[in-house]
Formats: C-alpha cells, sequence, structure tokens
C-alpha cells in the first residue's frame, strides 16, 4: 500500500511539473468547451433533450467525458510507452516493484489531474451558460469511474505499442470509435439501428449518457444503474487488461 | 560422511555471490535463424571480490548481467544470487542486489532526493537518500533534476541510486563508458570504495582493459556469447608468455653483442630510428647491468622505459583471432 503511495506520489508530481504536457491537457478540453459554445443550434429530434435545451447543452456533457478519456487513455499509453522507450521502466523491473502497484500509482495521480479538469471544464461550460441541473459531485464520481476506464485502455495500449509515435495512434484506434460512434456530438437515435445496437455497449456511451442524465435532468447515482453496472464492467475489463499486457521491459 | 559430502556443494552454492551454471540465451536473427549472444557460461563471483566482464560490444556482457539479475529469461541454464535462483526467487533476489543499467534513465520531472526516496520505497531495507547523496558528493545538488548533472554526476548518481537497499551484490553495466578521464577516476574510486568500506561484491561490465585492471580481482574476457578466460588480471597476461620489454635510445651506439650478453636478456631489436628493445623476462636483472654497462663506455641513456605487456595485450590476442575467424567466415 505504501509503495503504491509513493508512486502515486512521485507521478503527480512529474504531471504537475511537466508543464506543457499539463497546460495542452487542460487547455485543449476548455477551448472545445469555448468553442462548441459559440453556435446556437437546436435539433428538431434530439430525444431525452428538454426542450428549452439547445446544442451546447446537449453536448456539453459528451465534452466533459471527451476531455476524461483524451487526458487518461492517450495520455497514460504515450507517458507510459516514453518511460519505457527512456528504460526507466527496466530500472524499476530491477526493483522488487509489482507492476500492479505501479499501475494502480499511476492511474491514481492521472485521475486527481483529470478530476480537476473536469471541474474546470465543467464550470467553464456552465458559465458560458451550459445546463447543469444535476449534483456536480454526481458528475465527478461518474468522472472517476469513466478514467478508471480509460486508464485501463491507455495502459493496455502501453503494453502494445514500442513508441510513443505508436502509441498516440494506436490510442487514436480506441478514442476515434468512442467519438464519433457514442452520440457525443449527434444524437445517438439518429445513427443506424445496427450501429445503435452496438454502441449501447460502449463505455462511453453509458458515461454520456449518465452525464447527460445528470446534467440536464437533474438525476443522481441511484437513477443510473444501468448505465454505472456498464461501466464498472468495462472497469473492470480495463483493469485486467492493463495488467495482463503492461510490461516494464522490452 | 555422506551426509556432509551431500551437503557440501550447497553451501559453496550460498556462500558465492553469483553462480551461473551452463547459461545459454538464443534470440531469433533477422534471417529467420537464431544466434547465441549467451553460449553455454558459467562462472562463480565469490563474496566480496569486484569481478569485471570484459569484452567488445555484443559480446553477451549484458545479457548475462540481465539474466543474473532476473530482468531476462535464460533459455537454458541457471543463475542465482547469494543462494537464491533469479528465476524462481526473483523478488527476494532483487531485494538484496543494487542494479546500475546501461543507458538506463530516471523520471526526468523528479529531483535527485526525489528519486531515491521513490527508489527506495520499493524495498525492505532503504537508505536515507541525503547519506547517499552526501556519499557521492551530491548533497549540493539534492533538489537538482538528472537533467542538470554534468556526465561524471550523473553516472555517480546511478550508481549510488544502486545502493539505496543497501545491497550485498552491486550490478555495474559499463559505470565508466563516455566519461572524460577525470570523471572516470571518480567512478573508479568510488566503485573501489563501495567494494573496500562497504564489503559489497560488485560485479561490473566494460570494455576498458585499463579499468577492468585496475578494479578487477578477477577477469572473465567475453567474446561471442562465451567466456574465453577467467583469471586475475596478473593470471591473463602471465599466461600470455608474453615477456617484458626494455626500450631506450644511445649516444653513441651500443654493439649488439654487448647488449645481448647483459644478464637476463633473451632477444634484441633494434629499429630504424635508433630505438633499442631489449626482451628480458625479469627486468630487474637487466636494469642495473644496463645502466653499468653505459657507464662504464660513458654512454648517455634517454627515454628508458619497461613495457609489461598488460591486459589489452591478452585482450588483442583473444579478440584478435576471433576476428580473423569471422571475417573468413562472411567471406564465404
Amino acid at each position: 500500500m505504501t509503495q503504491t503511495f509513493t508512486v502515486f506520489r512521485a507521478s503527480l508530481k512529474m504531471l504537475l511539473r511537466d508543464r506543457t504536457a499539463l497546460f495542452g491537457a487542460v487547455m485543449f478540453p476548455l477551448f472545445f468547451v469555448l468553442a462548441m459554445s459559440i453556435f446556437d443550434l437546436r435539433f428538431e429530434r434530439m430525444s431525452g433533450v428538454p426542450a428549452s435545451d439547445n446544442y451546447f447543452d446537449f453536448v456539453l456533457p459528451g465534452l466533459l467525458a471527451l476531455g476524461v478519456m483524451n487526458f487518461t487513455l492517450v495520455g497514460i499509453a504515450t507517458s507510459v510507452t516514453g518511460l519505457r522507450g527512456m528504460r526507466i521502466l527496466r530500472r524499476i523491473q530491477a526493483t522488487p516493484l509489482r507492476p500492479a502497484r505501479f499501475i494502480a500509482g499511476q492511474i491514481g495521480a492521472r485521475l486527481v489531474i483529470a478530476l480537476g479538469q473536469l471541474v474546470l471544464m465543467l464550470a467553464l461550460g456552465v458559465g458560458l451558460g451550459g445546463a447543469m441541473r444535476g449534483n456536480w459531485l454526481v458528475v465527478l464520481a461518474l468522472g472517476a469511474v469513466g478514467n478508471v476506464v480509460f486508464l485501463g485502455f491507455g495502459f493496455a495500449v502501453a503494453g502494445r505499442a514500442s513508441t510513443v509515435d505508436g502509441a498516440a495512434n494506436l490510442a487514436s484506434l480506441v478514442t476515434l470509435p468512442l467519438m464519433f460512434l457514442t452520440g457525443l456530438y449527434f444524437p445517438l437515435e439518429a445513427m443506424p439501428s445496427v450501429l445503435q445496437g452496438a454502441a449501447r455497449w460502449l463505455p462511453m456511451t453509458a458515461l454520456i449518457d449518465a452525464m447527460r442524465s445528470v446534467m440536464l435532468h437533474g438525476l443522481g447515482l441511484g437513477d443510473l444503474g444501468p448505465e454505472l453496472a456498464l461501466l464498472f464492467v468495462w472497469a473492470a475489463i480495463g483493469v485486467v487488461a492493463a495488467r495482463l499486457s503492461f510490461r516494464f521491459g522490452g | 560422511m555422506s551426509t556432509r559430502s551431500l551437503t557440501a556443494p550447497r553451501t559453496v552454492a550460498v556462500d558465492a555471490a553469483v553462480t551461473v551454471d551452463r547459461l545459454v540465451k538464443t534470440y531469433p536473427s533477422p534471417d529467420g535463424g537464431s544466434f547465441d549472444a549467451v553460449a553455454g557460461v558459467s562462472f562463480t563471483v565469490e563474496r566480496g571480490e569486484i569481478f569485471g566482464f570484459l569484452g567488445p560490444n555484443g559480446a553477451g556482457k549484458t545479457t548475462t548481467l540481465e539474466i543474473v539479475e532476473g530482468l531476462t529469461e535464460p533459455t537454458s541454464g541457471s543463475t542465482a544470487v547469494l543462494g537464491l535462483d533469479s528465476q524462481r526467487d526473483r523478488i527476494a533476489l532483487l531485494e538484496r542486489i543494487g542494479v546500475q543499467l546501461q543507458a538506463s534513465s530516471y523520471f526526468p520531472h523528479l529531483r535527485l532526493h526525489e528519486l531515491l526516496d521513490l527508489f527506495g520505497s520499493f524495498y525492505a531495507v532503504r537508505r536515507d537518500p541525503d547519506d547517499l547523496l552526501d556519499r557521492v558528493g551530491l548533497t549540493g545538488k539534492r533538489n537538482a533534476l538528472l537533467a542538470s548533472l554534468s556526465g561524471g554526476q550523473a553516472q555517480r548518481f546511478s550508481i549510488v541510486a544502486a545502493l539505496v537497499n543497501d545491497p550485498d551484490v552491486v550490478f555495474l553495466d559499463e559505470p565508466t563508458t563516455g566519461l572524460d578521464p577525470h570523471a572516470r577516476r571518480e567512478v573508479w574510486e568510488l566503485i573501489e570504495s563501495i567494494n573496500r568500506d562497504e564489503g559489497k561484491t560488485i560485479v561490473l561490465t566494460t570494455h576498458s582493459m585499463e579499468e577492468a585492471e585496475r578494479l578487477a580481482g578477477r577477469v572473465a574476457i567475453m567474446d561471442e556469447g562465451r567466456i574465453r578466460a577467467i583469471d586475475t588480471p596478473a593470471g591473463l597476461i602471465s599466461r600470455l608468455g608474453t615477456s617484458p620489454v626494455i626500450r631506450f635510445t644511445c649516444r653513441p651506439e651500443l654493439d649488439d653483442g654487448a647488449l645481448r650478453n647483459l644478464p637476463g636478456v633473451t632477444g634484441l631489436d633494434r629499429s630504424s630510428d635508433g630505438v633499442v628493445q631489449l626482451v628480458a623476462p625479469d627486468p630487474n636483472r637487466v636494469v642495473p647491468a644496463l645502466f653499468t654497462l653505459a657507464s662504464v663506455r660513458t654512454v648517455d641513456l634517454r627515454g628508458l622505459t619497461v613495457l609489461a605487456p598488460t591486459l589489452e595485450d591478452v585482450f588483442c590476442e583473444i579478440t584478435g583471432n576471433r576476428l580473423t575467424g569471422s571475417t573468413a567466415r562472411s567471406d564465404r
């Protein structure tokens, strides 16, 4: 436990000190929120969205999920691959530290930053007029669960890639479908029904649906049973995949 | 009686710092075949010694070390440190060894004392980061990042980082490669002091003959995945069978007959620029007689040097043969 904590503390320091990476991770999602707020759009057919809401209200919960996913999945995949490239992981492999503790410490540190980022995005979104009818803490809790899913995926990608560029490409292969096949930008109902059926099982869909239910309809965690169940299953898959494919050396 | 003879080999294995038995590591090669990076290596490192692996790049030194450290799986054979098997007892073994890897690095955004603190936390036994930094004269750099250190400082840090768990056996992979002569000397003194003052067994690889001769109590010369010779530096040199040479110039010239008649001279060579070389298995007999001869004939001796054969000669003898062999093979 103490080893997980020392890895967590060291990883958090590293994330906070890598100013350019941190700046990018914080600024890009904020820019997305800002850019989307400019357009005054309204769709005819947006099931489950209150009639008074416009496109920004609809898309903001998705942007929060997107910010979480990009920072965690792409961030962890490239940074862990980079550490391996510099043979830093090889050096850790020569110590008795167990891989699971290294993974847990890294996930914890990224989680802290990602939740801070989520608060900033939510604050900006609400400040720009986005709907927020639920509890902020519920949104954060959802963000945390989503984070664990995507961090697990990120580690799995890092386990497969041998270079940082390779890791970035492989991570995009995972994030792109999650961006466009999940009703993030446009309602799921507007997609062919076959794709809709598949999209229902993706973790990003569950995360976005849950966030929308909280932010547009003011639901609480107790109302989100199916979405949470699916997210927990994906979190378990992600953590197992991380542990199985992760390697210090190579 | 029979019990004692059964337990005796095991006692030896526990007492030894490192045992390597018929180690083989085979990698697939790009042409679809395979090559032996390590081709059947056996040796023992006793506790308290500095053991040097000397060999050209690609000789299999690093692979051997990484298998012993439990970082790479062997194809066959077994390795153990302090009686702990590198594969089976990996975690227990890692608690008791310190490792400095070739060309590895540390987290770029952590300060030196934070790095030592972090790595120390991975072990059951840990030493104080500030004591460690003091040990290598880096106290003033405790809050510095690795990137701001000079090559010598970074290398001293990577060696002291291998001591965070107060290990019994320390593995150093090319600890002085790329350092300037001054920094190299500092690292040598550090390694000697870790061995002498802290009683730690040290296993190091190098391709510097000078380094092996200066540091190592015993040297294994490794080439093409095999150990070609293993002995003390002096033992390796005497095995070569080459005698020391006394070299000088003189005004006026001394005649060959007089020089050959000096006691202990077994050969003579004269180069076109007037340099005389006397082959002398025991230079202590020849040098006084040479001085006497020179003063009797009022000859001025200049630039007198006694050249003892070095580990470099041994190394060239062994790897030189190999080089011609491999050229012949690739010609085919």
